[in-house]
């Protein structure tokens, strides 16, 4: 019985941490380009436009020499609502940065502990014509 | 601030050009940029500043001015040098350097910041950070002019958080607390980096015109705090000869070539 119990204990706790670490790095199951991720800080799209290949791909060399890191994947030309500009929508090109989301320690004010975080990507904000606007990314604690 | 433990996939910015492909061609293009970068002198493609020559010590250290136990607080500013530090590349990782004011909470993980910051291979941005209620959402702009100042400033109202840059309001959000503590600091991620200043020349990271909003009314900083993580190895006082010991603050770091 003991044996069976000590099994089941080890179980449930290599289960934990498995699901710690794939919550953790679960890049892959946040929609960077959705509504609720955009939300966090404070972006909203209002309207989206088709864009092509061609387009696309140069979008992501604009994007990507503004990138700390990363491989731009994703891209959508939307009018985007942010909380900048008094509500009103101005043509943009996301352009979605996955990034590992291995949890890591944030700091924040001098005297309090890091916070463990993990961001699964970031989104690179630019003009139709490609020019750089600003990039967003949000840091979840990892729980 | 920040403590990006995110892969670095492949620095283009010196090019501008992107690659793409899959993360074998990823992690050939990294080995080949650290191949084209040392032993070529590392140093002088990455950084400005002085290198500190330290161990790799990840974690946040800090040379601050605290404006403590203040429930009143409404707003920290400061012009800030726009201090060019040394950050070296380090392989899969990167560590900001940077420079901000905030309002936080005293004990909590809560906070709202303005400044720049700085990772290797010059990847300079200002940027701003706050708690939301549920993380920490980061937007980064295009960095103002080496060597020069400018003010950042943050202001509760109440309700929201606003972000100005050099006078323009870059951001606006929904306070998800209520701030009782000002901060102006210089920060290092990892003790590989700079802290901004180089004590060695007495080139020092400069604060001016700090002030904090009691109640909606500016006025002068005066910090209740001003120190660093460790003494032996960074600098911040507000008490040079000259300095106005309640609106003025100065960085550095006293290790390797900046001792």
């Amino acid at each position: 019985v003991n044996s069976k119990r000590r099994l089941l204990v080890i179980t449930a706790i290599a289960a934990l941490g498995f699901g710690v670490w794939a919550k953790g790095t679960s890049a892959s199951a946040v929609d960077c380009l959705g509504r609720d991720y955009l939300s966090q800080g404070g972006l909203s799209v209002v309207a989206e436009y088709d864009i092509d290949g061609a387009k696309q791909q140069q979008m992501r060399q604009f994007a990507s020499a503004e990138a700390l890191s990363g491989t731009p994947r994703r891209v959508r030309l939307v009018d985007l609502v942010t909380n900048d500009d008094s509500g009103t929508a101005r043509r943009a090109v996301l352009v979605e940065i996955p990034l590992s989301g291995i949890p890591y320690e944030l700091y924040g004010p001098v005297g309090v502990p890091p916070v463990t975080v993990s961001t699964p990507c970031e989104v690179v904000v630019l003009e139709p014509d490609g020019s750089y606007r600003f990039t967003f990314s949000f840091a979840k604690p990892v729980e | 601030m920040l403590d990006s433990a995110s892969t670095i996939a492949y620095h283009r910015r010196s090019s501008g050009v992107w690659i793409g492909g899959d993360e074998t061609r990823i992690l050939l293009s990294t080995a080949l940029s650290v191949a084209l970068l040392w032993p070529s002198g590392a140093s002088k493609v990455n950084a400005a500043g002085c290198d500190p020559h330290a161990s790799d010590v990840i974690g946040s250290k800090f040379a601050y001015a605290l404006q403590s136990n203040f429930p009143l607080i409404d707003g920290v500013r400061a012009s800030v040098l726009e201090y060019r530090p040394f950050v070296p590349f380090e392989l899969f990782k990167t560590r900001a350097t940077s420079a901000w004011v905030m309002l936080s909470q005293i004990g909590y993980p809560r906070w709202a910041q303005i400044g720049w910051q700085e990772y290797a291979l010059n990847y300079r941005k200002v940027f701003v950070q706050y708690w939301n209620g549920s993380g920490y959402p980061v937007t980064e702009w295009n960095p103002n002019p080496d060597w020069t100042y400018g003010e950042y400033k943050v202001v509760y109202t109440g309700t929201q958080f606003l972000f100005y840059n050099r006078g323009t309001l870059v951001k606006t959000v929904s306070a998800a607390f209520n701030p009782d503590e000002g901060q102006i600091a210089s920060e290092i991620a990892n003790e590989l980096n700079q802290m901004p200043g180089d004590y060695g020349a007495l080139s020092f990271m400069a604060f001016n015109n700090m002030n904090k909003s009691v109640a909606g009314h500016w006025g002068q900083y005066l910090p209740t705090s001003v120190s660093t993580s460790n003494n032996a190895k960074w600098y911040a006082s507000n008490t040079r000869g000259g300095m106005n010991s309640a609106t003025q603050l100065v960085t550095a770091d006293k290790r390797g070539d900046c001792a």
